[in-house]
């Protein structure tokens, strides 16, 4: 997709990345809870079949179809919802980069919506007709869902697990290079583990609340984590994933950035905690979940979803395709002609409240800043240009950002000519000054001078860690 | 199910003309993505409107259905007005700079009353096949049929023209005048089909009305794709798509399309197999 400028909105002090983040977040849980739900319940329904005794099946099904009922309102509903949001949403942050994993990747879009559809066909005849259905069909129609959407997990993953390695592709003709990527396998398994132990623990959650006899709850209970098993494998999984992902991305998660590190304590801790605790009712066989103890540990599980898919989102910076598209739209091939042209020269978007500021280069700084920044950072809210660099010099900030991508790996080259950088400079240091009416212009030769000597410095490559 | 019907078309639509897509999308920004949150409460409430508790006091049933029916009515509209924009890139930059959150144009009237009024024989089709076996409701559908063909055809006439004369050009030119006479022959095979049906609807009458609705539905969207082919640059898509084109799965996805359409016929043919429910 050829560089094109869109409407950059301004969501005030809320960065971008948390709304997205936060629908994210919200429908990954929903949707790994929907595919585990669907494994669960194909599973419990061939458990039920094995047993000899008839009330025990009698009882298994009537658990499911109320559990399924759930599942369907809940996660099925909210999570094809939530999917639609993630979509506009990721509009709404970053056209380009959903521009790019379309044209990469349609006809597998295409592939998983016919996925989509089978899971939802197969789920609503369940939902409908599954009380009155003899079992070997349920077990079926069971089976179909998940597989369905299980698939649906399959695709997805590889377009996602590709922003991060995409290895070797070069573009839409290697479709297969892209897709089966370093990370593709180990992401794959991990969400699958996901999958099931959420399934799982939700099952424990629902039985809790149904008017079950207290031996048949149990049972359940039972039956349903033996699922949570696989959790043995996540560790290894986990170091597999860590393994094949870029050099500077893994330092950051191990301590280079201290907001990553953190995330990814959460993910393990909470992981661990739900670990432990089905290790312990494996060996003690009158431990069982109550209704406190497994909403925790759905709890958990969700602050474990919420710190893994932030460190999935974080260490991609400065890339949303590595090596290909950085976070704020521009590709790595653009960046000289951007600073020979100016970054927004061609930006057709006025300035939606140009009287707010003060003057024509305070204008221009903040049109350099919405193209360049304000995917990742606010004015003066969360991660505020006004709180990285408000203390610094006028030195300190031309001479940083001009080196932008050694100042910090997680940041792409500036991409403009010194006239903007130097009116970025203004406008940063006129918001930290409270925005005053009245702001002098800076137009030192020399000072244009020094940025450009800067700027051919840093160069147009990426920097260090 | 008609969301997830809804997600293929929209996905083409982003691939073919992308920019106005997105663009109209991030213009109208948080009251585009209203329709979410829109489609959420919609579908709660309507559940909500069949339990017993909802049914059993009449004005709480008529006010959640009528808030959910404006949640979808509202959706409507928003696809309505973010089409309009997408097609309007002259309208952009000044729409951004103004802060505007709506764009209401007086285009937008027509064409959201074509769409809406355009619903209702499609509703008819459906409930003719859903109470073939009711007679007594029969008179009622085919006037239903009738009556909602006569106000889209008014409703059609009005947008012809509101259109701009460009666009005008286009739908009644060469491109566009085929699937608008395909859409207009489809719909008088409707009326003919339900003016057969006001004594009792029969299969035949049924399968008539199906295949003219059919032929309106795809003779419409043309017609409505072909206004928009109008209003972008061809010449310099057309390199984009075969960028685009290259992404190889093609194959593989008719392979999909087949197989899961086959699991899917066989999941519902399984809803035969369903004991009946007991009365009572
Ligand atoms: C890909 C996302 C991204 C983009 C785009 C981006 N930044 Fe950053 N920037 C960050 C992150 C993340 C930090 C670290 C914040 C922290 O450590 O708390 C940061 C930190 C900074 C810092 C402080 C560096 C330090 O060493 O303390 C400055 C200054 C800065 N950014 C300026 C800019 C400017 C100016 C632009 C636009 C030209 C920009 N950034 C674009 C993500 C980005």
């Amino acid at each position: 997709m050829e560089l094109t400028y869109f409407p950059i909105h301004d969501y005030g002090p809320v960065m971008k990345g948390m709304v997205i983040g936060g629908v994210g977040i919200f429908h990954v849980f929903l949707a790994q809870f929907a595919i585990g739900g669907g494994m669960v319940m194909a599973w419990l329904q061939w458990s039920a079949m094995r047993t000899k005794d008839p009330q025990v099946t009698a009882d298994i099904r009537t658990f499911l179809d109320g559990y399924f009922k759930i599942l369907v309102l809940v996660s099925f509903v909210l999570g094809a919802l939530t999917g639609v949001a993630m979509w506009f949403t990721s509009i709404q942050v970053s056209p380009r980069t959903i521009g790019s994993m379309l044209d990469a990747f349609h006809w597998l879009w295409a592939i998983e919506w016919t996925f989509f559809s089978l899971e939802i066909v197969a789920g609503y005849v369940f939902y409908r007709y599954g009380p009155r259905l003899p079992d070997a069909t349920r077990l079926a129609l069971l089976g179909l869902y998940s597989i369905a959407s299980w698939f649906s997990l399959f695709w997805i993953n590889g377009i996602l697990s590709w922003q991060l390695t995409p290895g070797a592709w070069q573009g839409p003709e290697d479709v297969w290079v892209g897709f089966f990527n370093a990370s593709f396998w180990p992401s794959l398994f991990f969400r699958t583990v996901v999958c099931l132990t959420l399934g799982a623990l939700a099952v424990c959650v629902v039985v809790n609340t149904m008017d079950v006899a207290e031996a048949r709850r149990r049972d359940l209970i039972r039956r349903a984590s033996t699922l949570l098993t696989p959790m043995a494998i996540m560790p290894a999984l986990g170091a597999w994933f860590l393994a094949v992902i870029p050099d500077d991305s893994r330092s950051w998660v191990l301590g280079g950035s201290p907001t990553m590190t953190n995330f990814l304590a959460i993910a393990v801790g909470a992981s661990t905690l739900i670990g432990l605790y089905a290790v312990a009712m494996r060996f003690r066989r009158n431990l069982t979940l109550n209704i406190a103890t497994s909403a925790l540990l759905v709890a958990l599980a969700f602050g474990a979803t919420a710190g893994g898919e932030f460190v999935r989102e974080g260490v991609r910076k400065p890339y949303t395709v590595r090596n290909h598209l950085y976070s704020n739209s521009i590709t790595p091939g653009e960046i000289a002609r951007l600073r020979a042209r100016g970054s927004v020269t061609a930006d057709p978007y006025p300035l939606s409240d140009p009287e707010r500021y003060p003057n024509d280069q305070v204008r221009l700084g903040a049109k350099v800043y919405r193209f360049q920044c304000s995917v990742c950072h606010t004015q003066t809210g969360v991660n505020g240009l006004t709180h990285v660099a408000g203390s610094w010099t006028s030195e300190q900030k031309r001479l940083n950002f001009s080196h932008l991508q050694q100042t910090r790996g997680f940041m792409p080259p500036f991409a403009g000519n010194a006239e903007e950088l130097e009116a970025l400079v203004q406008f940063t240091e006129w918001l930290a000054a409270d925005e005053p009416a009245q702001w002098p212009l800076s137009q030192d030769p020399a000072t244009t001078a020094q940025i450009e000597a800067w700027l051919v410095d840093s160069g147009t490559q990426r920097g260090g860690h | 199910m008609a969301i997830t019907a809804g997600v293929a078309p929209l996905l083409f639509v982003q691939i073919l003309y992308r920019e106005g897509f997105y663009t109209a999308n991030l213009l109208l920004g948080p009251r585009w993505m209203a329709i979410v949150p829109a489609l959420i409460i919609g579908f709660y409430l309507l559940y909500l409107a069949k339990t017993d508790r909802v049914r059993a006091a009449r004005w709480l049933a008529v006010t959640v259905s009528a808030v959910a029916v404006g949640c979808f009515v509202f959706v409507g509209y928003s696809f309505t007005e973010n089409h309009l924009l997408s097609v309007a890139p002259s309208a952009w930059a000044g729409f951004y700079g103004d802060g505007s959150i709506a764009y209401l144009v007086p285009a937008a009237a027509p064409r959201y009353a074509m769409f809406f009024l355009g619903a209702f024989p499609t509703l008819a089709v459906g409930l003719g096949w859903q109470l073939r076996g009711e007679p007594s409701v029969h008179r009622a559908v085919a006037h239903l049929g009738i009556g909602s063909l006569a106000a889209s055809a008014a409703a059609l006439a009005v947008w012809l023209l509101t259109l701009p004369d460009g666009h005008r050009d286009h739908v009644l030119g060469t491109a566009g005048g085929v699937w608008l006479g395909l859409a207009v022959a489809g719909g008088v095979l409707q009326a003919i089909a339900w003016a057969m049906s006001r004594g009792g609807i029969t299969r035949v009458g049924l399968l008539l009305a199906t295949a003219g609705l059919t032929a309106t539905l795809l003779g419409m969207t043309c017609v409505r794709e072909v206004v928009r082919l109008a209003s972008v640059d061809i010449a310099a898509m057309a390199q984009q798509h075969a960028h685009s084109a290259r992404s190889g799965g093609l194959l593989l996805f008719l392979v999909f399309l087949v197989v899961n359409g086959g699991l899917i016929a066989w999941a519902i043919a399984q809803a035969r197999k369903a004991t009946p429910v007991p009365p009572g």
